[in-house]
């Protein structure tokens, strides 16, 4: 997954790919030094946009590895974590589509130490099962999750009385 | 909203919130006609300081013409427009923006001008894909449309690998398009698409909506139904102070 051969079609796919001004593209060299740090924005467009169509392009149906189980089998895997990222982040939720979020992750997970051996479990796989809790509780993502508080302490961070006690504008 | 500090108590929300009204005032009086020339100039440079990505430049700069946009007066109806408009003048715009979303003609910004459209407003069926070529004003009844030029489907051998998951709606078009323009309602316009030219004969359209035809109503709706609560809670405590 993070051979030169796939990083290079990501990047292809980055700069080919037209979108409206509202949807963000990541930086042309993704993953490379001079790109940056990506942004959780940048990555929700890898993961829903970019990375999709890369990987499909080389490993899917009519790609000259289509009939390479093991490359489709990964191309799988990767794809129910995109459609889990689709289906939580849409802006109604229904019963039925946070009941596909948890079976889209579990498919993911479940999987993960098969298709990457010697990869191990980290608490964030455990996370991503709550999601499913609070999507029941709260509803659509955009009501609850963390984007807009991260912006304001950006924005605190900022300004010029920042780390001085007893200081405000 | 006072926060757990006995020492500072308050003094964060007055941060944030003189903060917030010096941003706000700044922005508004670089845009007065009293203010001067060489401080406006340096407007574009603190929309690039304070904006991390340049996509948000862009997305800024269109709303900015959306917004400035004078809709000019009518001109000679376009060649390939007269078989949706009879007027031999029409008006003409570059942007609109509808339910919060900037769509433009495919000359002024390529993404915004790529939409999937219900052909006929019939939403059962499956959407189009299409290049919006010209917005207009309908000269019968003044309301705003596209003119699109369709994308035509394509045979593919053996199944299309872009639709093998049906929670990520993608799939392969044809590049060509239609030679004829579609009049389309702003309404029965279902979202934008990403595009990616995967040959020269072959595209990659996916669907960016967000949520469904039908929920999108809902979301309207509720929205109207929650400001008028919000109204009446604060006209309730009104009377009561």
């Amino acid at each position: 997954m993070s051979s030169p051969r796939v990083l290079a079609r990501l990047r292809q796919v980055i700069q080919g790919t037209i979108l409206p001004t509202w949807a963000t593209s990541p930086r042309p060299k993704f993953g490379s030094a001079d790109a940056g740090t990506p942004k959780a924005d940048d990555w929700r467009s890898i993961i829903s946009i970019h990375l999709p169509i890369t990987l499909i392009s080389l490993y899917g149906l009519g790609s000259s590895l289509k009939d390479d189980p093991a490359f489709h089998e990964i191309l799988d895997h990767t794809m129910q974590l995109v459609c889990a990222v689709l289906v939580a982040c849409k802006r109604i939720t229904t019963p039925r589509r946070i009941s596909k979020y948890r079976s889209y992750m579990q498919s993911y997970i479940s999987r993960l130490t098969t298709i990457y051996p010697g990869l191990e479990y980290q608490s964030i796989h455990h996370l991503a099962f709550h999601i499913y809790d609070s999507l029941k509780l709260f509803g659509p993502v955009h009501s609850w999750w963390c984007f807009p508080f991260e912006r304001l302490i950006g924005l605190l961070q900022r300004l010029p009385q920042n780390h001085k006690s007893g200081k405000f504008l | 909203m006072l926060s757990n500090s006995k020492l500072f108590s308050g003094q964060l929300e007055a941060t944030i919130h003189r903060a917030f009204l010096r941003g706000a005032n700044l922005r508004r009086w670089l845009c007065q006609q009293d203010c001067p020339q060489v401080v406006r100039d340096c407007k574009t440079l603190f929309e690039k300081i304070y904006h991390a990505k340049p996509d948000d430049d862009l997305h800024i700069a269109e709303i900015w013409h959306t917004q400035n946009e004078q809709v000019g007066p009518a001109v000679p109806t376009p060649d390939e427009l007269r078989p949706l408009v009879s007027a031999k003048h029409v008006q003409l715009r570059a942007r609109y923006r509808a339910h919060k979303v900037i769509y433009a003609r495919r000359t002024a910004h390529h993404g915004n001008s790529l939409v999937l459209f219900y052909p006929g407003g019939q939403t059962k069926m499956q959407p189009a894909p299409g290049s919006i070529e010209h917005i207009y004003s309908d000269p019968v009844d003044g309301g705003v449309r596209f003119a699109v030029r369709r994308f035509l489907p394509i045979q593919v051998n053996g199944p299309d690998p872009y639709t093998q998951w049906d929670d990520f709606p993608a799939k392969l078009w044809s590049s060509d398009q239609s030679t004829e323009l579609e009049a389309v309602e702003v309404d029965s316009v279902r979202a934008h698409f990403a595009c990616y030219p995967l040959s020269e004969d072959q595209i990659v359209v996916l669907d960016l909506c967000k949520v469904s035809w039908i929920s999108l109503w809902y979301i309207l709706g509720f929205n109207m139904f929650m400001a008028d609560m919000i109204f009446i809670y604060c006209q309730t405590l009104y009377h009561h102070q």
